[in-house]
């Protein structure tokens, strides 16, 4: 299935020629689960990364499905 | 270990050894003690008998990472609670390294005389007439103040809006590059130091009469270690030093909390303009840029340095919740008004944070429009000139509210919320409800809970404690002088043993492990005794109304936490 990754802050640098603008479009196993695609993207999970879609904070459990648009960042603490 | 006791009225200057009751306190725990102590609680917050406090951390001017903060102390004008305002830059190092533990400054000059502290590198204060310098606006101060003094002095200052004694007034303190753009701005203390007809506060970095560290090898050991995991943490680490805390902006709006158009909405259609990764992009390309050191001792380096088209330099640390205040709140979205909003408020000495959210309620009350970044930039400069529609600025959200009946005030005991909405972000709602200085972020940030999965922000299950340990930690961190951006690293349980070992060999005592959430506990109790008796009660400790009402979008929730859980948050 394919979904759309925006990555924010200093884990753009982790895949040469990430574009912002367009983010990373990815062909994924059916029923791949956040902590798989994190897996894929060799972004550890702890404590490092935090994925928010649709506004929400999502559990590593949980699965994408076909069209999903994932936001990853990096765990933050407050400005 | 001394105390430098000035009073204004007479302009005495005595130095005393610390007072038994007040050893083995610094920073908050020090300046909210003494004001719990010695300052009347139903005093004039602007009259002689309200007291200033300036207080290094516990740890300010060791060798120890990131312990540059002071903390600063009085009964505010704006909340009427006790306050602690926290500052960086370099002056808490160079009192450190003088011996000083507290600055308190009491009694009041003559209305119209203004002068300037100097205390000089044997730690000798002097007060000096201020008269060339009443008026000035900040830059031109600290840069007229080094050439009088030399090049190795630290400042803290007021500008105009400290001297108008409004309620938004900042202490303005200068940075590593000796900018005044490094703030203790909440509470309007910079009103409390105009009353008191005090300028400047300047002090020679060259002391060397630090105190003894009791155990050094010890201490030395354990601040190495604890270094290293500052540097280890990804986020102090990694993402501050490249984004800075402007990286906030993508997080927060992606979690729908992000308070705009004067919190009428949870995501800033177009925040990718004034997002931290925007902001690094435009530095990068105009020479400065985010990686600055702002603060003397500091490995991360969460400051940054904003130019011009032209290349010239605009503003230093441009900070998420400045970009917040003056982009999402009023809806301007461009960088380079925001920046010169930013310099504008160090430079006239205001609260970016008051003063955004002010101009936001007088947008939304229909005085301007939202998004005209030109009619903010005149708003300040009316501040800044202390016109009559200025002074009603200058005194925060309320105040303006109050001009236009305008009940839509994002503010509690009457200052301004931060960058999190408390309808998406509850637990941040707690301590904007119920900490003893008023709405503030700094207070007690719950932000970490939910990036790392471990609350939902939008349920008011659980808010209530995440609030009351972060208010605990943040209250001894404020104490202990540590930035609390280097104490996110304390996470990691080796680097919470080598902290609480560097604090046992500095004061010569093993420290339990609960000593530090003891000393937070303890300050808090002050400050809410304090409060108490200056007639502050639980029914205090709430939101505005419309919070509870107006459903944010995106997520369209209400703050839920109720009011006989918000009065268990602090009830030690
Ligand atoms: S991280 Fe930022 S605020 Fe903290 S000490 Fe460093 S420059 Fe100052």
């Amino acid at each position: 299935m394919k979904i759309k990754v925006k990555l924010f802050g200093e884990l753009r640098r982790k895949i040469p020629d990430y574009r912002p603008d367009k983010g990373l479009e990815m062909d994924i196993p059916e029923g791949s689960k956040i902590a798989d695609l994190l897996v894929l993207l060799g972004i550890p999970a702890s404590p490092g990364a935090t994925v928010i879609m649709e506004g929400r904070i999502l559990p590593l459990e949980e699965k994408l499905s076909h069209g999903s648009l994932v936001n990853i960042f990096h765990v933050m603490f407050g400005g | 270990m001394k105390f430098l006791r000035v009073d204004m009225s007479s302009k005495n200057i005595r130095s005393e050894e610390v007072p038994q009751s007040y050893l083995g306190l610094g920073g908050r725990s020090l300046t909210s003690t003494i004001i719990n102590t010695e300052v009347p609680p139903k005093c004039d917050p602007l009259g002689p008998e309200n007291k200033l406090i300036f207080a290094p951390g516990l740890l300010s001017g060791t060798n120890l990472v990131n312990t540059s903060r002071i903390s600063v102390g009085a009964k505010s004008p704006l909340t009427g609670t006790i306050k602690e305002s926290n500052a960086g830059g370099t002056i808490a190092t160079a009192l450190g390294h003088l011996g000083i533990t507290a600055i308190v400054i009491d009694g009041q000059a003559v209305k119209g005389e203004m002068f300037i502290l100097r205390i000089d590198e044997k730690g000798e204060a002097s007060l000096i007439p201020a008269k060339e310098y009443k008026g000035m606006r900040t830059y031109s101060l600290v840069d007229k103040l080094i050439k009088t003094y030399g090049d190795k002095t630290s400042v803290m200052c007021i500008g105009p809006a400290g001297e108008y004694l409004m309620k938004s007034a900042s202490i303005q303190t200068s940075d590593v590059d000796d900018h005044p753009c490094r703030a203790a701005a909440r509470g309007g203390l910079g009103a409390v130091m105009g009353a008191k007809g005090l300028k400047a506060l300047v002090v020679d970095r060259r002391g060397k009469s630090p105190d003894a560290i009791a155990d050094p090898e010890a201490f030395k050991e354990a601040a190495k270690i604890f270094a290293l995991k500052v540097k280890e943490n990804p986020f102090s680490g990694q993402f501050l030093p490249n984004l800075g805390t402007a990286g906030l902006v993508a997080a927060v709006n992606s979690m729908g909390a992000f308070p705009s158009y004067n919190a009428t909405k949870g995501v800033l259609p177009g925040w990718e303009n004034i997002s931290g990764e925007n902001l690094t992009k435009i530095m990068k390309e105009r020479g400065g840029g985010p990686g600055h050191m702002g603060c003397a001792q500091c490995i991360i380096r969460c400051s940054n340095v904003f130019m011009d088209k032209q290349g010239k330099y605009v503003t230093s640390s441009l900070e998420y919740e400045t970009i917040w205040a003056f982009g999402g709140m009023t809806g301007i979205k461009d960088l380079d008004t925001i920046a010169r909003l930013d310099f504008l408020c160090d430079d006239i000495g205001l609260d970016t944070m008051n003063t955004g959210v002010a101009i936001a309620v007088a947008m939304d009350a229909g005085y301007k429009k939202f998004e005209d970044g030109q009619a903010a930039i005149e708003m300040l400069e009316e501040i800044g000139r202390g016109t009559e529609m200025g002074k009603v600025l200058g005194d925060g959200p309320a105040a303006v509210g109050r001009r236009f009946s305008h009940l839509r005030i994002p503010a509690v005991k009457n200052q301004s919320i931060a960058a999190y909405d408390p309808r998406a972000m509850q637990g941040n709602g707690v301590t904007y409800a119920t900490s003893p200085m008023g709405a503030d972020h700094t207070a007690g940030n719950v932000i970490g809970q939910y990036m790392a999965r471990k609350l939902d922000p939008l349920k008011p299950e659980g808010q209530v404690k995440a609030s009351r340990n972060a208010q605990i930690a943040m209250a001894a961190m404020d104490s202990i002088g540590l930035c609390i951006l280097a104490a996110v690293a304390l996470e990691a349980p080796e680097a919470g043993a080598a902290f609480l070992k560097a604090l046992s060999a500095k004061l010569g005592t093993e420290l339990g492990a609960d000593a530090i959430g003891q000393l937070g506990i303890r300050t808090l109790q002050a400050e809410r005794e304090f409060n108490r008796k200056a007639g502050f009660t639980n029914k205090d400790d709430r939101l505005p109304e419309f919070f509870y009402k107006e459903a944010l979008s995106p997520h369209n929730t209400t703050f839920a936490v109720t009011d006989a859980d918000l009065d268990t948050t602090l009830a030690f």
